[in-house]
């Protein structure tokens, strides 16, 4: 996989806010400058998954990477770490690292990604929920629901082969997108194109699903 | 003093870490391993662990164990084990159960709570030291009403329990302790009652839960149920008479089918004799019991590879296989195990032993002792709300990291509704009548409106322990309820209070030094409150007043060191006199400066 991390400073927010354990003006940023105290997790600041990271918004990421990021952050913010902490800290703790652990849920895999990148750009993703069936699958989708209720097992596995080669192909088709998105300046264009292509891998997942359903029954 | 706990099914353990080295501390035989048995002698009073383990057999009445199998569930839940445990269940309204000994009944958080008292007495008596704190394990796969009972059953104990922990991780941390593992562990765990099944990714000093997976109903017992009945059938084809009929040789059974459990994983062939009359004797042999139980092990192998697929991790991927559970000593079992993860399991540190080494070591991660490991562990089942046509609507997903939250906005479905019930389950399944159904709950005062129009936002939050808290609001007026799920699986506070207060009046009387114990606490979180209060508290009272505060503070410490308990409760009653005027100003203070700068129309 073609890879690529850019790790961004954080537009570091204009505002400070008054530290609570040393009243020292601090970024509000997980820890105090002074006084190293954990900060309350700033919700005004409507961080996305990929800020609190610190890394760009890519679909393309290493997610080695992003792993040993959820480690080191984790060994930082984890509520386990502050069980002796004075109050308030460990309420602090708690709800870093609980948006860390959202946000590495999300980011860990593509699919969600993806989802996370659509909903950002051309709104919630609902309307994938909603979407049509896409046109080049609409017969094959008719011709396995007719094939499961014959129940004729071979025709039913070559047609699951087809099935599987077309979704690899939908997998690489994702790459070329999501590169096109992470270095594309039209950014709403390419998030239509990925949802489109999401809509159809939906589909693709789904036949398959029904089939394993039946050989497995 | 903290201390790690692994309340097991068949037996219990308790342990701590010494100069970074695990200890676990011995019951009356020598043994760590403190059986999960409690008896209610007629007249000898309560005897937990090995002191119960001949009434068995014995005193069938009066003794219960495998009580954790019926933790946080209802008998409904629990109808395949009743036939073979020989105990008199009382049944009550709220699908609570309990178990009836004599004209007493006890629920499972009780029994629970009697097990975790006599761990915390023999810590106590070897090291002198107060145990007020936890770490307890539980089945990765226990729901969060298990969850709950087991916490309260450590309140019931006198303990705070830190942290719940699942007992494949703690076995795993056990092991990390010593550096033994790393890249992808499986823990395979059969214990007594359950059987649990994680992976963990471990690097660098961190502990990640990828996947877990189980089933809370299937564990040692059951391989000794199944080998009962066989020899039930020789028996019976042998004699004409049915042992599974009576009560006495049933429990015999049992406990014989457990023998050759353990004496054919070691040798080949047994010859076995059955005491009645007439008394019988059969050669068995390993292949055969083999037979018996391989459906019973069969069932470990889907959660298996539903965890892997879960993980995203083929078997190959796998670098260790640990094994946990004293049934994993079982030959097929190992043999299972190999198969499905293609390396031959270690077992180095003693199965039995190394949960509650684990929960020792997760102690001192939270007491700041080690520094160096952490733990990040999952919620074993998918949690969510029932939408319309009893249809799950998943909220928070299994094997998701926890700390974790989640929210989803829903709305009302008819015109002018002001209240929805919100239904909370637990599970994987589509229905919510297949799921486990762990609290209802209602948001009422919503403003009258056309359907759909109200925002009505639900959040989930779990936390470090797996346990759950929801929270409703109605977004436009800011109506909000919430509810801590089941904190005590269904029971009233007034059955709580009762249950605390029973939980006292029927403790061992025959340790005067656990009372002494006892007493030494409270004087020394009097003395702590004392002079805490006294820090803001002297500037209200007079200096004479606070002299006499000052005197009867000394005698108490002095008399909390010493080993006389009627003379430290008797100081403890004076200084509680003498500081309740100071405590009663404080209040007032306290009080004004809540109100202050508000007005009399803000005061609830």
């Amino acid at each position: 996989m073609l890879l690529k991390v850019v790790v961004v400073v954080l537009h570091s927010p204009s505002k400070t806010i008054k530290c609570w354990s040393c009243t020292q003006q601090t970024t509000p940023l997980l820890f105090c400058e002074s006084c190293q105290s954990i900060l309350d997790y700033p919700v005004d600041l409507s961080l996305s998954h990929f800020d609190i990271f610190k890394i760009t918004e890519h679909l393309l990421i290493d997610e080695t990477e992003l792993r040993n990021k959820f480690y080191h952050l984790s060994k930082q913010v984890h509520p386990d770490r502050f069980t002796m902490a004075v109050h308030p800290a460990p309420l602090y703790a708690l709800r870093w690292s609980t948006a860390l652990n959202r946000a590495y849920q999300t980011l860990k895999n593509p699919q969600d990604r993806t989802h996370l990148v659509i909903e950002r750009y051309i709104g919630h993703s609902d309307a994938l929920a909603k979407a049509a069936i896409p046109t080049d699958l609409a017969e094959s989708y008719f011709e396995i629901q007719d094939l499961l209720s014959e129940g004729q097992v071979e025709p039913i596995l070559n047609f699951k082969k087809e099935l599987e080669s077309l979704l690899m192909e939908s997998q690489k088709m994702w790459h070329k997108l999501a590169a096109e998105f992470d270095s594309g300046f039209n950014k709403t264009k390419s998030a239509e194109d990925l949802r489109t292509h999401a809509n159809r891998e939906k589909y693709l997942r789904s036949m398959l699903l029904d089939i394993e359903r039946k050989v497995n029954s | 003093m903290i201390v790690g706990i692994d309340l097991g099914t068949t037996n219990s353990l308790i342990g701590t870490l010494e100069k970074g080295r695990p200890k676990l501390f011995k019951g009356e035989d020598g043994s760590p391993l403190i059986p999960s048995i409690i008896e209610f002698h007629e007249t000898e009073g309560t005897r937990v662990g090995i002191l119960a383990k001949k009434a068995q057999t014995e005193n069938i009445s009066r003794t219960i164990y495998s009580a954790k199998r019926f933790m946080g569930r209802g008998l409904s839940d629990v109808t395949p084990w009743v036939k073979l445990l020989p105990f008199d269940f009382s049944h009550s309204t709220e699908q609570l159960i309990r178990f009836t000994v004599g004209d007493r009944s006890y629920t499972p958080m009780e029994i629970g709570s009697l097990v975790l008292k006599k761990l915390k007495t023999l810590a106590e008596k070897e090291t002198g030291q107060i145990v007020d704190k936890a770490v307890i394990t539980v089945p990765a796969y226990f729901n969060d009403a298990q969850r709950q009972a087991t916490k309260f059953a450590g309140e019931l104990a006198g303990l705070e329990v830190v942290r719940i922990v699942n007992e494949p991780t703690a076995a795993c941390l056990a092991y990390g302790l010593q550096k033994k593992t790393f890249g992808n562990v499986a823990v395979f765990d059969l214990g007594g009652g359950t059987f649990d099944i994680s992976i963990l990714r471990v690097a660098d000093g961190v502990f990640e839960v990828l996947a877990t997976n189980g089933n809370t109903a299937l564990g040692g017992d059951d391989l000794d149920h199944a080998i009962a009945e066989k020899i039930a059938e020789k028996i019976l084809s042998a004699t004409g008479i049915d042992p599974l009929l009576e009560k006495s040789s049933q429990a015999r059974l049992i406990h014989e089918a457990e023998k050759l459990k353990r004496q054919l994983s070691e040798s080949e062939m047994v010859t076995w004799t059955w005491s009645g009359s007439p008394s019988l004797t059969f050669n068995i042999t390993r292949s055969e019991i083999e037979n018996w139980i391989r459906p019973i092990v069969e069932r470990a192998k889907e959660p298996c590879l539903q965890c892997l697929k879960d993980a995203n991790l083929k078997p190959n991927q796998i670098t260790d296989a640990i094994l946990v559970g004293g049934s994993t000593r079982v030959p097929l079992v190992k043999k299972l195990v190999q198969e499905l993860f293609l390396r031959e399991p270690i077992a180095t540190i003693n199965p039995d032993e190394v949960v509650a080494i684990g929960a020792a070591v997760q102690a001192n991660i939270l007491n700041g002792q080690i520094s160096g490991m952490l733990l990040l562990d999952v919620i074993p089942l998918s949690l969510g709300i029932e939408t319309m046509g009893g249809v799950v609507g998943k909220i928070i997903h299994r094997n998701s990291t926890i700390p974790i939250s989640a929210s989803e906005t829903y709305s009302t479905y008819v015109d002018g509704q002001v209240s929805v019930d919100i239904h909370v389950v637990q599970g994987e399944r589509e229905l919510v009548k297949d799921n486990r159904s762990l609290s209802r709950f209602q948001l009422k005062g919503l403003p009258p409106l056309p359907a759909g129009i109200p925002k009505i936002e639900v959040e989930f939050i779990v936390d470090a322990n797996g346990i759950l808290n929801v929270k409703a609001t109605e977004l436009r007026t800011a109506t909000c309820a919430s509810v801590c799920v089941n904190p005590s699986y269904g029971l009233t506070d007034t059955e709580v209070e009762k249950m605390l207060f029973d939980s006292f009046e029927n403790a061992e009387t025959d340790f005067e030094d656990r009372f002494l114990i006892e007493s030494k606490i409270e004087a020394d979180s009097l003395i702590r409150a004392t002079r805490k209060a006294l820090l803001t508290g002297q500037a209200l009272v007079d200096s004479n007043e606070t002299l006499q505060i000052e005197k009867s503070l000394m005698k108490l410490q002095e008399a909390s060191s010493g080993k006389d308990r009627k003379l430290i409760k008797a100081h403890i009653d004076e200084l509680a006199e003498n500081t309740k005027h100071m405590a009663e100003l404080l209040l007032n203070q306290a009080v004004r400066e809540a109100l202050k700068g508000k007005n009399l129309g803000d005061t609830p």
